[in-house]
């Protein structure tokens, strides 16, 4: 399944009336969200005020999403209109350098958003960054090589166990088992 | 924090859309039943995230329960379900058929031009002219097609009584002058203006007295 396949039957949930699934792709795409919005606004409060508002204008219009672009495409469109006409009921000019919602997709936004962050919230994504990468490097090869494989190469697990010539039961728990060992070094600088 | 093999599975196909043996909705139950489950989830999307190099925002995490909370005074959004969306329900659908209406609009609107038309032509100069078209003169058959249409036109003149539509729109004559121009007006002014659509709304504002 494609993450857009698993995003579809997610939406399909919701629009059936399960409104978990739809906490669930906000769980997936808040993060995202929220710093593409950073690009607009520099309040953090604000920020957060203005993604809120965009998931929830999603889900009101989400009996209308009918799956013709992926979900993230569609929330994407919003929140750029969400944060517009924030700014327009402020009095403040939102900028005109759009970024298609395709394009976004593919690229990389890093670098453009850390230039739009204030020094604490820079600092503390350096900070999360930082863990994350000594939590890799502190993994054993086999978890290291597969969980690089899946995020980095965006491999498929059938072609993980054929690269690394193991099961894919055993590629399923090597992730698994990098990703709690790399959250268990995360979650106190989340939640601290 | 439990490593079982389902909460692997379950992780997997909705992080990684590899739903394994147990199936994808499987998982989505497990997720959405099991609050620990879904913190794990939310992490998880965002290491993937950190290990892209992709922007993150942690203090993103409030936004769920903002949304959520939100959510809570909110009717739950449905889908209509094909059958609705196509107006094939029974309580949603109009008892009229609109493309019949359409049909019998139209079909209203060809008589009353049949009725009305060779009354506005008369004395106007518009009366079809045999003499005066190059078809009619270049082509026998067209010249007794014409001829026979404008006989048809007569005869329906003498079986409909047309003396007032005459009076009413005989535009040599001021009073109809002034009826047209009127509706005319009232055309403009009205008719466009509100946006009305179809014959019977239209002849509701708009008529050819020339009383507003």
């Amino acid at each position: 399944m494609s993450e857009r396949e698993v995003d579809q039957a997610l939406v399909e949930r919701a629009q059936a009336g399960d409104r978990r699934a739809f906490d669930l792709l906000v769980l997936k795409y808040q993060q995202r969200i929220a710093a593409l919005i950073s690009r607009y606004l520099r309040d953090s409060a604000e920020v957060l005020d203005v993604t809120q508002e965009a998931f929830l204008k999603a889900y009101r219009a989400l009996p209308g999403f009918r799956g013709e672009s992926a979900f993230y495409t569609w929330i994407y469109r919003i929140a750029i209109n969400t944060v517009k006409n924030y700014m327009v009921a402020q009095s403040r000019r939102p900028p005109g350098d759009d970024v298609e919602a395709e394009v976004a997709e593919q690229m990389d936004m890093g670098a453009a958003l850390r230039d739009c962050a204030t020094p604490e919230r820079e600092a503390l994504t350096d900070e999360i960054a930082n863990t994350v990468q000594d939590a890799l490097n502190a993994l054993p090869d086999d978890l290291r090589a597969a969980i690089m494989f899946r995020e980095i190469d965006g491999m498929s697990y059938e072609e993980i166990a054929t690269a690394m010539e193991c099961p894919i039961g055993t590629v399923r728990s090597r992730i698994f088992r990098a990703r709690e060992a790399i959250d268990k070094r995360l979650r106190p600088l989340l939640e601290g | 924090m439990t490593t079982s093999t389902s909460d692997q599975r379950y992780l997997a196909a909705l992080i990684d859309g590899e739903p394994g043996p147990g199936g994808f909705e499987a998982a989505i139950d497990a997720v959405e039943r099991d609050a620990a489950l879904r913190a794990r989830f939310e992490r998880g999307i965002l290491i993937g995230q950190l290990l892209r190099a992709e922007p993150a925002m942690p203090a993103a995490r409030a936004v769920s329960a903002g949304v959520a909370a939100a959510l809570a005074s909110e009717p739950v959004v449905m889908r209509p379900s094909k059958r609705q969306s196509s107006g094939q329900s029974s309580g949603r659908s109009s008892p009229i058929n609109r493309p019949a209406v359409g049909l019998a609009i139209a079909a209203s609107l060809v008589a009353v031009a049949v009725m009305v038309g060779p009354g506005l032509m008369t004395g106007s100069g518009l009366e079809p002219s045999l003499e005066s078209s190059p078809i009619a003169q270049s082509d026998p058959a067209a010249v007794q097609a014409s001829a026979a249409l404008s006989e048809s036109m007569t005869r329906r003149e003498s079986v409909v009584p047309s003396e007032p539509m005459v009076e009413r729109w005989a535009l040599d004559e001021p009073v109809g002058s002034t009826a047209l121009d009127a509706l005319l007006v009232d055309h403009r002014e009205r008719a466009s203006a509100s946006g009305l659509t179809g014959f019977i709304p239209y002849a509701a504002v708009v008529g050819p007295s020339g009383v507003r």
